[in-house]
């Protein structure tokens, strides 16, 4: 399975993860993922920027809002026409285009700063698209990506919930791989059964890499890893949005900023 | 729980240690954990090496064999005294803890710590004194037991009916510092042998991955290398119980240099 196989996988689950996760049923994302994000990200007011595997553009918008002029990448055709739907509703000045993370459509130093929101890991070759990352890098700029945490997100994976539901510990295994890519099948538990009616569950291709994988390749594409983030709901948003109350257990997400060197 | 009663509970572990250890029973490091690290260190022949948390000096020797001119330090009397006990090594056994190396700034090229600043309270300061210590351009290598899956306050290990380990349970994970005092032995030592030794007993200190690489990155020390020791199919067909080590890593290995350049970051 390579990169343009879980293209295809994606632009199967585009239409329904745009619907849903419009419709604020990604709970991970908007509670804790994308605002722990933005809370490491350096100042981008004013940088060119470039958003790998932007998805319908949710959280590009979001780095545009901070004043980045941004350009955003997805492997899936729907998702860029849904985003760029959502441009021409609401312009920031976002420029939206059809494309493959391992091969980068821009030329080396094109931009001040790189993000991947949850992208990276669903690329079987993401040591190739970091160092693409890293070409498209001016000299100073920086990637900030996020991704599943490895050391948790493991092929096997269970969690282990008390009587009220809520998760206690997870249970792990397989972690050096389980044999190749897979394909798991899922939807955001936080969307209702009516929201759900008629969509069929994300078909979501994995993949296996270490923690050690993901480090060696950072530094490998010649990054310089400046700050590590493993964002933990806290007791007032898990109040608020109980679905989220898992994160407290054990690490759900992994973000890492990298810098390019100055030479 | 300070440095200080953390070196009292090793240095009180030290007959146990040395002696089972030096007799073997330590097959975990002996087997995979110490040869992954080697191989994926530096060539240091001639180099000027610091070993902080030596204990006896096993590991020690082993890299003055590799031709780097060493200093072990442990905050344990009774280890340090141990290790001047073997013979010929040339290397300079110090008592001293990680919260104050006593040794000038840029003493050393590099230097190496194998499965101790997990035990130590203050990890944040005890890598800005290893940084300290090295040259511009050394770096320092170290092993602890891996704060994902296998040093986190809950963790239970899980087997199917044959005995196989096919996951761990953790949680707590954000749940960091001091968490206990565990006592242990090598379970690979007969149990008669073990029977007519003082257990050794340390500390569980918690912390998460983000804390480690912030820490590292906060010393000064540029992130260069990771491991984590898995152990190959051939070591399981010798050694069944090295089965564990397929399922989830026990420990995990970083090096990290101490950069000619400042930090890009503005």
């Amino acid at each position: 399975m390579d990169h343009l196989d879980v293209g295809r996988y994606w632009d199967g689950n585009a239409d329904a993860w745009t619907r849903l996760s419009r419709a604020g049923y990604d709970v991970y994302r908007d509670r804790l993922n994308t605002p722990a994000f933005l809370a490491m990200l350096p100042g981008v007011a004013g940088l060119q920027g470039l958003d790998i595997g932007c998805g319908e553009g949710t959280n590009t918008r979001q780095l545009a809002a901070r004043g980045a002029r941004m350009c955003a990448l997805d492997i899936s055709r729907r998702f860029i026409l849904h985003a760029r739907q959502a441009e021409r509703d609401e312009p920031l000045g976002i420029r939206y285009l059809l494309g493959s993370a391992v091969e980068l459509p821009f030329r080396d130093g094109a931009f001040h700063f790189c993000t991947a929101f949850m992208s990276l890991m669903d690329i079987p070759e993401n040591e190739q698209a970091l160092r693409e990352a890293h070409r498209v890098l001016r000299p100073g700029g920086f990637l900030q990506f996020s991704i599943t945490h490895p050391c948790f997100d493991t092929p096997f994976r269970r969690n282990v919930r008390d009587e009220a539901g809520r998760t206690i510990a997870v249970q792990i295994g397989d972690y050096f791989g389980a044999g190749g890519p897979r394909v798991d099948r899922w939807t955001f538990g936080a969307a209702p059964p009516e929201a759900r009616e008629g969509v069929e569950p994300f078909t979501v291709p994995r993949f296996d890499h270490t923690l050690s994988d993901w480090l060696n390749a950072v530094v490998d594409a010649g990054f310089e890893v400046e700050q590590v983030g493993e964002p933990v709901a806290d007791d007032a948003t898990v109040a608020a949005c109980p679905d989220v109350q898992d994160t407290q257990v054990v690490g759900y997400f992994l973000h890492l900023l990298a810098r390019k060197a100055r030479r | 729980m300070d440095h200080l009663e953390v070196g009292r509970l090793w240095n009180e572990s030290s007959d146990t240690w040395s002696s089972l250890s030096r007799a073997g029973y330590d097959t975990c490091g002996l087997c995979l954990n110490t040869p992954t690290f080697l191989a994926m260190l530096p060539d240091v022949a001639g180099l000027r090496g610091l070993d902080i948390g030596c204990g006896e000096g096993g590991r020690t020797r082993d890299l003055a064999r590799r031709g780097a001119r060493m200093t072990g330090m442990d905050i344990a009397p009774r280890q340090i005294a141990h290790a001047r006990d073997s013979v010929g090594s040339g290397i300079d056994w110090v008592v001293g803890s990680t919260a104050e190396l006593p040794f000038a700034d840029q003493s050393f090229d590099f230097a190496t710590s194998l499965m101790v600043l997990d035990s130590v309270p203050q990890y944040g300061p005890a890598l800005h004194e290893a940084a300290r210590v090295l040259r511009t351009g050394g770096f320092l290598q170290f092993s602890i037991c891996h704060p994902c899956t296998n040093n986190v306050p809950h963790r239970r290990k899980l087997r199917d009916e044959n005995g196989r380990l096919y996951a761990v349970e953790l949680g707590d994970y954000f749940q960091t510092g001091f968490y206990g005092i565990h006592e242990w032995t090598f379970g690979a030592a007969p149990a008669e042998l073990r029977a007519n030794l003082v257990p050794m007993r340390g500390v569980l200190i918690h912390y998460t991955l983000s804390d480690w690489l912030n820490a590292l990155i906060r010393a000064g020390l540029r992130l260069e290398r990771s491991e984590e020791p898995r152990a190959p199919d051939e070591l399981v067909a010798a050694m069944p119980e090295f089965a564990d080590e397929q399922c989830v890593p026990q420990a995990w290995i970083v090096r990290a240099r101490k950069p000619a350049t400042p930090p890009t970051a503005p």
